[in-house]
């Protein structure tokens, strides 16, 4: 039952493995998308400041 | 009824005329099929008993392929943003479009099948007994579901970026059921099985073609939506 | 959403112990037969969430809401990953039990299946560019996958019958204890799932608000 053993700890080990790697990507992906989101939200505020600002001075 | 029906004849009837024009998919497929046959010969020489256990398998692994180039054309004519620009102008139900192109493929892959079966026959020595209308039944119904469950995951594939990659991806998990009854029915006449033992293949044949008779009825027109 | 995330992760530790420690082991097959909770626990999982994919692509249909198309996508994902997990444990139970990593067992073979077509329902979803597009045509895949599964299976277990199998799986009469073990892991299971899908959705709710930024500044 030596080998069975073995079996059983691949088994759980894969598991847990395919589970973390899984909620690691998912963390790594929502951290890319919120830091692009930040970058493209001040992208965003500067383009239309910059836009208002001729109309208010004119 | 009858007016759908004729509609469905129309677009048949176009799409098999602008087929005749050029007979691109159609020299391709009739090759292809003919090649296969070929280097399959070459690749797995079998011997006499081997041969017969595989026939079946070829014969149907080489329409399904064949049938794929044909398939993959049926909607990539029209393919981007404005999916069948000419058809959709004319105020003809989604479903006939469907249809229309289905027995458009069905003719042409039918034709390609009959062309290459005594071609098989005669490569790998495999009497087919012509006068059995089991084996009809298994070529029909297995065509029949493939052109169905085939030209629908086409205009699927068509809303995507490189649909000809992507049409056999999802295309053949889907297909499966009718991969397994068309082999084995075959398989079970040539090998001269009860009809008893080969009922059920035949009875899934049937329920994938209802299914994809029916499917386009309620989803088809959410493909060609633009 | 904190609650869910702690019970959830209480309810996989507890399935851990119950799965590898507290549930007697069985008299045949012995210590192996354990892989057995986690790999029925994925398993009705992984239907759970296709049934979800169905449900949410129809919602999509009807409604054109893209809340439904969103759960639909994140539940694909999600299933995908799970039945993966299956398809991983399934073989090394296979390979400790009869002898083999695989074979064509009509269950086994129908998850396979299973996991071709809703692999190609992400890489469909990957290979469309316009948000309401992907979502209507991944609605309409979504849905015909899932009506196409109990037709292979039947397709596969008839084709099994005619080629019959020297494998046998072993009949499996659960004890009271296995049967406690085994409702907790899928019960463990499903809160992960829950957990999972919260957390997809926000993802994709967020790579679809980026989305339309990114086409504002552009316009502007």
């Amino acid at each position: 039952m030596q080998t069975g053993l073995w079996f059983l700890f691949v088994a759980f080990a894969v598991v847990w493995a395919v589970l973390f790697g899984y909620l690691a990507s998912l963390r790594a992906r929502q951290q890319r998308l919120e830091v692009e989101l930040r970058s493209l939200d001040a992208a965003l505020g500067r383009r239309e400041g910059e836009t208002d600002a001729p109309a208010g001075t004119s | 009824m009858v007016r759908f029906a004729r509609k469905v004849g129309l677009i048949a009837f176009r799409e098999l005329q602008a087929e005749a024009r050029t007979k691109e998919a159609f020299v391709a497929m009739l090759v292809f099929a003919l090649l296969v046959a070929v280097v399959f010969s070459f690749a797995l020489n079998p011997g006499r008993e081997a041969r017969e256990e595989i026939f079946p398998g070829l014969l149907w692994v080489t329409f399904f392929f064949a049938g794929l180039l044909g398939l993959g054309r049926s909607f990539a004519g029209d393919r981007g943003f404005e999916p069948l620009g000419g058809l959709l102008l004319a105020p003809v139900d989604r479903a006939a479009i469907f249809f229309g192109k289905a027995a458009a493929n069905l003719v042409l892959v039918g034709i390609v099948e009959l062309a290459a079966l005594p071609v098989f026959s005669a490569f790998f020595d495999i009497r087919l007994p012509l006068s059995d209308g089991r084996l009809w039944a298994s070529l029909v119904l297995g065509t029949l579901g493939f052109i169905l469950g085939g030209t629908f995951m086409a205009a699927l594939a068509a809303n995507a970026r490189a649909a000809e990659l992507l049409l056999p991806l999802l295309l053949f998990p889907v297909l499966v059921p009718v991969v397994i009854a068309a082999v084995q029915t075959t398989g079970g006449v040539l090998a001269r099985a009860l009809t008893e033992e080969l009922a059920f293949g035949y009875r899934i044949l049937v329920v994938y073609t209802v299914v994809f008779l029916a499917a386009p009825w309620l989803l088809f027109e959410y493909l060609l939506e633009s | 959403m904190r609650i869910l995330i702690r019970v959830a992760a209480a309810a996989m530790i507890a399935g851990l112990y119950l799965g590898l420690v507290w549930a007697p082991e069985d008299a045949i097959l012995g210590q192996v037969q354990r892989i057995f909770y986690p790999h029925v626990a994925t398993a009705w999982n992984a239907y759970l969430a296709f049934t979800v994919v169905l449900v949410g692509s129809i919602a999509y249909l009807r409604t054109r809401n893209e809340a439904w198309d969103r759960l639909a996508a994140s539940s694909a994902e999600i299933g995908v990953v799970f039945t993966t997990l299956v398809l991983l444990t399934g073989p090394i139970w296979a390979r400790a039990v009869w002898g083999v990593w695989w074979t064509w067992d009509p269950r086994l073979t129908t998850t396979l299946i299973l996991w071709f077509i809703y692999v190609g329902y992400l890489v469909l979803r990957a290979a469309i560019d316009q948000p309401d597009r992907r979502a209507r045509i991944a609605a309409v895949f979504g849905i015909i996958g899932f009506i196409d599964v109990p037709i292979v299976h039947f397709s596969v277990t008839w084709w099994r019958t005619i080629h019959p199998s020297v494998i046998r799986p072993g009949k499996l009469d659960l004890e009271p204890a296995m049967l406690v073990a085994l409702l907790v892991n899928v019960a463990a299971f499903t809160l992960l799932y829950a957990v999972l899908v919260a957390c997809r959705t926000r993802l994709e709710r967020v790579s679809a608000a980026v989305a339309a930024l990114r086409e504002r500044l552009r316009s502007a």
